[in-house]
């Protein structure tokens, strides 16, 4: 197990490597213009000239990549041309709000989908089954943003049930920068039920595509499971179905779910930069946005690699509790 | 016999094994991908004769100005409202259906044009090679194809090209690796060791042997990522990032109709019915495609 | 010596619908299986006996399959007739089934002993998602498991228990699927090819190990098998099943001795002889069951054909010793 987890870490670093080159090589061939926009209109040549200096973007481009990852182990990575400050402390000021916001997402598409899914499975053909696929798909086939808007409209606007924007306004004493986890710890309720009420929308907005995944992947999971010689014998040994089901049948299908869960925490980190850009939320994906459109591109690197880091670590997770639930896998590969 | 009939012979056994009568029932008998393929049809008809069905051509693609018919909810003048300046958001939806469908053909034609040969190459050359493919590859999905898009069409201009470029440069390794899960499973088969054998190049094994073989795997995936591909281009175009106005792209159209909330709800929520539909339609065929073909992806 | 009938399926008929047509895979099968008896039946792949026998568990789903006749009676009850919960107490308690891939069977991420236990805790019971189990009744079910693993032989019970399936060798797992079938002895075991999967001699001595356990327990078996010889050793009487229809049956003794159908022959020519070469296969392949052969399913393969057979069929008739045939061959008197 030891060693296993060693190896796994090990292999992370020439794919983190690569990806810190291919995004800082993209950055460094970005037009110039970021520095004109940051330094407005009526900056002399010289000026800006100065100002690249100072930022060593006049550099060999090998040089420059040098300095910045080992910037990265000093916690510097690079001035951000939207907030004059350092990369690492924007992203860990914004990280905290993007995490809760995608583990909150998580636990819904979890929850919601994979009872979902094994109903699916087991009604196969039946009108549970076709209804289930069919808000399974339009899950995956709806655009975030607009979904985003929608439930805006709907709860917020029209029947104000629910905050339009923004991620909650009583904030709790910070233990973990997780705001919900954060005001339970301190017993602060009022706090939660606030931050409750902000994250509800987004999170919801952000969870369908996952929840939908989650859905399918359950339900062809179940329907495998279904024919095997396990269930079929399960059966013959008169063993209640709904044992057979939600006991020896989920087991072995969210064994197979759990690894579509770890790619699906890519997608959530993708689509979190369309619903925080809708609901105003102040995580790391909106900095991001923002970073794109101001062609911010220390930001820019440092965003990716935070999430390439995300992702990495996810499936490593994934692949331990794998072995947890199957005890088939072996980590001495 | 001559190596080479006797190398198609066999791969041409190995092709012929595809039942057609059987896969037109398998299609038939889920009505989900018959309503699919029916949708699909539509969306591609719609984009094809865009100028012949709408009622106001004009307003689709320019920025005409009618201050007499502004911000008009839908009616049966207008099936779908107008805009702040009066246009005609049905008119507008339609040619849109031009833009993301040209969108995801373009940025499919790329991707498999550079991930299905690297993945042929990966796969039936192996070595050195072949490993230092599947690690770029590796690098490249190491990221939500999402999010490398952004840092692509960071350094680009947003147009409507550009955001094609931006999107394609995260997609085909995909391509690479279903491809090369393919081979790997293909490399043992007896046509392709047959064709070993007797010497074939591994040009011609990889191209005309292999490649064959895996474009029942390539066709559905293709359908599927259709879906995707347009709903990434509607979501760069949403962040301002893709086609710039007066440009009738579903996600810009969004974007604009966005401020105009909740009192026009019309101009955001059409537009994206658009894309949900569309976006339905390619997942319900792939998904009937890969029933038919029996084909299995990855992460499934 | 009369002793009572069991179970008996009585003209059969189960159709199966795809998209190319109705097959029909089981076209009038008549079984009968006396309290105590063990009998065979045996044919090659593809020749029904497993619908046959998964049919009297309810273990064939339904589409595709139809059941168009006949009736399978279990102490003079119709199983086909039985509501689900009626099913759902019939099994395991009254006839339980071992199945033949013991890598398959088990499944993989409970250990046996929770799978032994529940089968013991849960069987022909309901359970929702409040339900509980009390402790007296999981200390029964323990120490049934641990019973019933000694009574298959399997060397240290208590560590097996805390076992997960992969973890074990083919025998030893074979010997659980069979130890799961008897967690409450039940009057009637099916055994579907136990043992197939595994080394011969393995697999030899899983036979002997289960027909001891089965005259000690006094269950009735049914017991699956292609292989004639293995029918010879276990059961006492054997019904040779051809496409869908019972072609031969009789003493285990006297069918091995003289044979009378030509589908039969071809089986005991395919047994391996003790020299060590394969026997001989039969040639060709079961006929398609979508467009039957109207005369004897066998016509095609068969070496003693003749023009009657290819447009009767034949019926299964009486010979001495208790023996029936369906064959041509016979009708005419010739015993």
């Amino acid at each position: 197990m030891k060693e296993f987890l060693i190896k796994r870490t090990l292999q992370m670093i020439p794919v983190l490597l690569g990806l810190s080159i291919l995004i800082f090589g993209l950055s460094r061939i970005m037009p110039g213009d970021s520095i004109r926009l940051k330094l407005g209109p009526e900056a002399t040549a010289e000026q800006i000239e100065a100002f690249e200096d100072s930022m060593g973007l006049n550099d060999p481009i090998v040089i420059q990549y040098v300095n910045y990852i080992k910037g990265v182990f000093t916690g510097d990575m690079g001035l951000s041309l939207q907030t004059d400050r350092n990369v690492a402390t924007d992203i860990v000021e914004t990280f905290p709000a993007t995490f809760e916001l995608m583990l909150v997402a998580m636990f819904l598409a979890i929850l919601i989908g994979v009872p979902l899914g094994v109903i699916s499975g087991v009604k196969k053909d039946k009108w549970q089954d076709h209804l289930t696929r069919v808000v399974s798909l339009s899950g995956i086939a709806l655009p975030k943003f607009w979904i985003a808007i929608i439930l805006q409209i709907i709860f917020a606007y029209w029947f104000s049930l629910l905050p339009v924007v923004g991620r909650g306004n009583i904030v709790p004493t910070e233990i973990t920068g997780l705001r919900l986890l954060d005001s339970l710890l301190t017993l602060n309720f009022e706090a939660f039920i606030n931050n409750l009420k902000h994250i509800i929308l987004p999170s919801i907005a952000l969870s369908i595509a996952t929840m939908a995944q989650i859905m399918r992947l359950t339900r062809s999971n179940m329907l495998d499971e279904l024919h095997k010689d396990y269930i079929v014998a399960s059966t013959s040994y008169g063993l209640p179905k709904f044992m057979i089901v939600y006991k020896y049948m989920l087991k072995n299908a969210f064994a197979s779910t759990l690894t579509i869960i770890g790619l699906s925490f890519g997608a959530l980190l993708g689509n979190a930069f369309l619903v925080e850009a809708v609901f105003g939320w102040p995580g790391m994906a909106q900095y991001g946005v923002q970073a794109v459109i101001y062609k911010d591109y220390n930001a820019i690197v440092g965003v990716t690699l935070v999430i390439g880091i995300v992702f990495a670590v996810t499936n490593l997770i994934v692949d331990i509790l794998y072995g947890f639930i199957d005890p088939r896998i072996k980590y001495d590969k | 016999m001559s190596a080479e009939t006797v190398t198609n012979e066999v791969a041409k056994g190995s092709n012929s094994r595809f039942d057609y009568k059987r896969a037109w029932y398998k299609l038939k008998k889920s009505k989900l991908s018959l309503v699919g393929l029916f949708i699909v049809v539509g969306v591609i008809f719609m984009a094809i004769f865009a100028p012949w069905i709408v009622p106001y051509p004009a307003d689709a693609t320019g920025a005409t100005i009618a201050f007499d018919k502004m911000n008009q909810p839908p009616s049966l003048e207008h099936f779908f409202g107008t805009d702040e300046i009066g246009r005609d958001i049905f008119s507008r939806v339609v040619y849109g259906a031009r833009i993301s469908l040209m969108l995801g053909i373009l940025v499919l034609a790329i991707a498999i044009g550079i991930g299905v040969p690297l993945g042929l190459i990966a796969g039936i050359w192996g070595g050195k090679i072949g490993a230092l493919i599947m690690r770029i590859t590796d690098i490249f999905l190491a990221i939500p194809s999402l999010v490398l898009a952004l840092a692509v069409a960071a350094i680009l201009e947003p147009t409507l090209i550009n955001i094609m470029i931006a999107i394609s440069f995260g997609w085909w390794p995909w391509f690479t690796r279903l491809v090369y899960g393919e081979v790997l499973s293909l490399k043992d088969e007896q046509f392709v060791l047959a064709s070993e054998g007797l010497g074939a190049s591994k040009w011609r094994i990889a191209f005309i042997e292999v490649l064959p073989n895996c474009t029942s795997t390539i066709i559905v995936k293709a359908t599927l990522d259709m879906g995707f591909v347009i709903l990434t281009g509607a979501s760069l175009g949403f962040l301002g990032l893709g086609a710039q106005p007066p440009t009738p792209e579903w996600g810009t159209m969004i974007a604009e109709g966005r401020v105009y909330l909740p009192e026009m709800w019309w101009q955001a929520t059409f537009p994206g019915f658009a894309i949900l539909v569309t976006v339905l339609g390619f997942n319900l065929l792939g998904d009937g495609l890969r029933d038919v073909f029996d084909v299995r992806l990855d992460g499934e | 010596m009369m002793s009572k009938v069991l179970l008996s399926i009585e003209d059969l008929k189960v159709h199966f619908t795809s998209y190319e047509g109705t097959a029909k895979i089981i076209n009038g099968v008549n079984i009968h299986l006396n309290e105590g008896e063990v009998i065979s039946i045996v044919g090659e792949s593809g020749c029904g006996k497993s619908v046959t026998v998964r049919s009297i568990l309810g273990l064939v789903p339904t589409p595709p399959a139809k059941y168009v006749g006949g009736e399978i009676l279990f102490e003079n009850r119709n199983i086909l007739k039985f509501t689900k919960d009626e099913m759902q107490k019939m099994r395991g308690q009254d006839i339980s089934m071992i199945f033949q891939d013991p890598m398959t069977a088990l499944n993989p991420v409970f250990t046996i002993g929770e799978q032994l236990m529940d089968v013991y805790m849960w069987k022909g019971k309901k359970r929702n998602i409040l339900s509980r189990v009390n402790k007296k009744l999981k200390q029964e079910a323990y120490s049934r498991a641990i019973e019933v693993l000694e009574k298959m032989r399997i060397p240290d019970p208590t560590a097996i228990m805390k076992r997960y399936p992969v973890e074990l060798s083919g025998g030893m797992r074979q010997r659980i699927v069979i130890a799961m079938a008897l967690m409450h002895t039940p009057k009637l075991l099916i055994a579907d090819e136990p043992g197939t999967a595994l080394d011969v001699s393995v697999q030899d001595q899983i036979l002997i190990e289960l027909k001891r356990l089965v005259k000690e327990e006094g269950i009735s078996m049914i017991f699956i098998t292609h292989n004639l010889g293995v029918a010879r050793i276990i059961s006492d009487r054997v019904y040779v099943m051809y496409a869908g229809e019972v072609v031969e049956e009789g003493d285990a003794k006297t069918i091995f001795e003289e044979s009378y159908h030509p589908y039969t022959n071809g089986l005991l020519a395919s047994i391996p002889k003790l020299d060590g070469s394969m026997g001989d296969g039969i040639d060709g392949r079961i006929p398609n069951f979508l467009n039957p052969p109207v005369g004897c399913r066998f016509y095609d393969r068969c070496t003693e054909r003749k023009s009657v057979c290819k447009d009767t069929r034949p019926d299964l008739i009486n010979l001495l010793n208790k023996r029936k045939v369906a064959c041509h061959l016979y009708s005419e008197g010739r015993n």
